[in-house]
């Protein structure tokens, strides 16, 4: 890999579509981008080492609409699509249509990789591309972008989506890098450790784990149990829809003090989720040969919208301790950024390429 | 009353005659001379006051005697009732702690009752989750056996059109002529599907004969990368979903295959050339349709973040084989 130290700057104006920033802002060249199954999100450096994040929600909704609703739509800040005449909004907006019509969102990736059934996809993932990383400062500017590894528990390739998301991201001018999701988590978070640990990424749609030796996956895969498993258990248990069911959990539970039957059910299955996801990591590890010895205790870091939620690190650590662990483990904590840990991983990489 | 005293004869026979010529003799020139009534008068006065003074001494002594014992008496009592009041005073506080023992356990019980019901409740509430999640979970059982059924049928039917291309493949002795001749057999949209079928069909075999995974992973790869920038071009061609799913279906198939395979050699410029043409076909005819949005035109959720310069320096530091510096 090159060993020049920084990658090179390029004066261009501010990617934000706020015209806020008058002054030239320069930035380095690369950029990061996770490709979640809830939420897009981009990360770019300035000069001077600020780290900006763009996100934009990975869904949307089918509405009626013409060209006042357009209009309308373009005053109040909503974003939207048409497509052969038929009109979707896109991001934050649609859940809350959804809310309103009593609907649930379309969601493009909800299993965990873009759906080749699901036709109005691609074109609304493109525009929403466009929109977090407009367009390169260099020709052929790095982007890496994340991926999720193949899943233990459901039935899809990722080879298709991955072809799917370059394809797109080349056609905008850049050179596109998939990374492993949990990979990216190891980059952001556990550099102290020179990259050495296990890095989780607790989506919606599904887990991504990464076990690294110094930089290197040793062992990578994911789960189809993430956040939006536990909305639709509880909604089950509850006879409710999903979308209420994911405002009850986001609107600050405390998975050590739940205060009713509803909070109740958020916990019981966020425990079953999480003693899931370490009896996995824990089969995974004793079956796979040629896993690296780690001479001294690692850490354990968990990132994405579902470590969110509090409690959420010590029902980890309580699971933990009713599993017999293979790997020595010093201590497990949640990531800084817990929503911006995938992208900010990815920008790593892509300014560590240079 | 004792006898009474005869005074008289007790002078007589208590004195002497003694004459006076005696009496000169001895020297006593005069002597008194006592009447004997006044002696029995005195002595009855001197007896009377003796026996007055005596009765009042008797009473006296008496009363206090009695005064003594009715004190006696008294304190005795006092000290009955007394020892009675304590015993009873010891009696009720007994009672009173024993009530209040009482008191206390009952409390405890009542705690205890509570705390029982508490755990009952909680057992229930879960009992009713896990029970409602386990017939969520045997639905989703039921569901995927639908699906893998349903899976199995799809997999039949694909099998029997990559015979049929491999019949046909068999014949041909070119490969131009053999699309030709395939589009010409199927129908308009299913003739791109078809055509790609074949080509990703070819190369399977070529696997199963021992060929490399990874390289045919890159080779779907590019092939996949190319599918993304003709999209990107062309939109929403009607067909295209139909082709994706056909294309997803093969290419899991491919990675399966591929995941048991050994090295071997990487696809060769044929196979690329071939799902080139493939692609061109699939989408050179298929007609651009219009894609409207005002995404660009909305600001978007702009954050900042902590910065990553320490984990980059890391990473570099570790790319160029200097980690365990410290
Ligand atoms: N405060 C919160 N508490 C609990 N869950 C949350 C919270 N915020 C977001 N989530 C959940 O996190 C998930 C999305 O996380 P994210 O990391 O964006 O996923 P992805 O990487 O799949 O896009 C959703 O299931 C959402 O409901």
């Amino acid at each position: 890999m090159g060993n020049s130290t920084e990658g090179s700057s390029v004066g261009m104006d501010s990617p934000s579509t706020q015209g806020a920033t008058s002054t030239a802002v320069k930035y380095e060249s690369g950029r990061g981008l996770d490709v979640g199954t809830a939420n897009l999100a981009s990360a770019i450096q300035d000069g001077e080492g600020n780290v900006t994040i763009k996100i934009q929600r990975n869904a949307f909704i089918d509405i009626d609409g013409d060209q006042y609703t357009k209009n309308m739509l373009t005053k109040l800040n909503v974003q939207y699509v048409a497509i052969n005449g038929k009109m979707v909004v896109v991001g934050d907006p649609a859940f809350e249509l959804a809310n309103i019509l009593n609907r649930e969102t379309r969601r493009p990736m909800k299993g965990g990789v873009i759906s080749p059934s699901e036709n109005d996809a691609m074109p609304i993932e493109k525009i929403l591309l466009e929109n977090l990383l407009s367009s390169p400062h260099s020709p052929n500017e790095k982007c890496y972008f994340s991926v999720p590894a193949d899943p233990i528990d459901a039935d899809f390739n990722v080879v298709y989506h991955k072809g799917v998301f370059s394809g797109i991201l080349k056609k905008m001018g850049f050179e596109p890098k998939p990374l492993l999701e949990g990979h990216a988590v190891v980059f952001s978070e556990l550099a102290e450790d020179d990259f050495t640990g296990i890095g989780i990424s607790c989506g919606g749609g599904m887990f991504n784990i990464c076990v690294s030796y110094k930089s290197i996956p040793a062992l990578a895969f994911s789960t189809a149990r993430g956040g939006d498993w536990i909305d639709r258990n509880v909604a089950t248990v509850l006879g409710i829809k999903a979308s209420r069911a994911t405002a009850i959990k986001e609107r600050g539970v405390n998975l050590l003090n739940p205060r009713n039957r509803e909070e109740e059910a958020v916990e019981i299955y966020y425990r079953n989720l999480i003693s899931y996801t370490l009896e996995a990591i824990k089969a995974r590890f004793e079956a796979s040969t040629g896993m690296p010895h780690f001479p001294e205790p690692i850490e354990i870091v968990c990132s994405g919208g579902t470590s969110m939620i509090g409690g959420f690190i010590e029902v980890f650590q309580d699971e933990f301790q009713a599993i017999k662990f293979p790997i020595p483990v010093k201590s497990i904590r949640r990531a800084e950024d817990p929503l911006f840990s995938v992208a900010k991983g990815c920008l790593v990489a892509a300014l560590s390429d240079v | 009353m004792p006898e009474t005293l005869d005074i008289q004869k007790v002078i007589s026979t208590s004195t002497s005659n003694v004459s006076i010529d005696d009496l000169t003799r001895k020297g006593f020139k005069q002597v008194k001379v006592l009447n004997q009534a006044l002696i029995t008068k005195l002595i009855g006065e001197a007896v009377d006051r003796v026996l007055l003074d005596r009765s009042k001494a008797i009473t006296r002594d008496e009363r206090d005697k009695v005064i003594k014992e009715a004190r006696t008496q008294f304190e005795d009592l006092a000290k009955q009732r007394l020892e009675k009041e304590r015993s009873r005073i010891d009696e009720l506080a007994a009672a009173n702690g024993a009530l209040k023992a009482e008191l206390e356990t009952l409390r405890k019980r009542l705690a205890a009752t509570v705390e029982v019901q508490a755990a009952r409740d909680q057992a229930l509430a879960r009992t009713a989750a896990l029970e409602t999640e386990l017939s969520g979970r045997k639905a989703e059982l039921d569901r995927l056996a639908a699906e893998a059924h349903r899976a199995r049928e799809a997999e039949k039917a694909l099998e029997a059109l990559r015979a049929r291309l491999e019949a046909v493949e068999a014949a041909a002795s070119h490969r131009e002529a053999e699309a030709s001749r395939l589009r010409s057999e199927l129908g308009e949209s299913q003739r791109h599907a078809g055509l790609l079928e074949g080509q990703l069909a070819a190369r399977t075999e070529e696997l199963e004969k021992g060929r490399a995974a990874p390289a045919s992973e890159a080779v779907m790869e590019k092939l996949l990368e190319k599918i993304g920038d003709k999209l990107g071009k062309a939109a929403q061609p009607a067909d295209v979903s139909k082709i994706m799913l056909s294309l997803d279906g093969l290419s899991r198939r491919l990675a399966s295959l591929g995941s048991g395979g050994a090295g071997g050699a990487g696809a060769g410029p044929d196979g690329e050339l071939t799902a080139e043409f493939a692609l061109g076909a699939l989408f050179d005819t298929e007609k651009v349709e219009a894609v409207e949005s005002n995404v660009s035109k909305v600001k978007v959720k702009e954050t900042q973040a902590t910065g990553v310069k320490g984990a980059l320096a890391r990473l570099k530091k570790l790319q160029q084989g200097g980690a365990d510096g410290e």
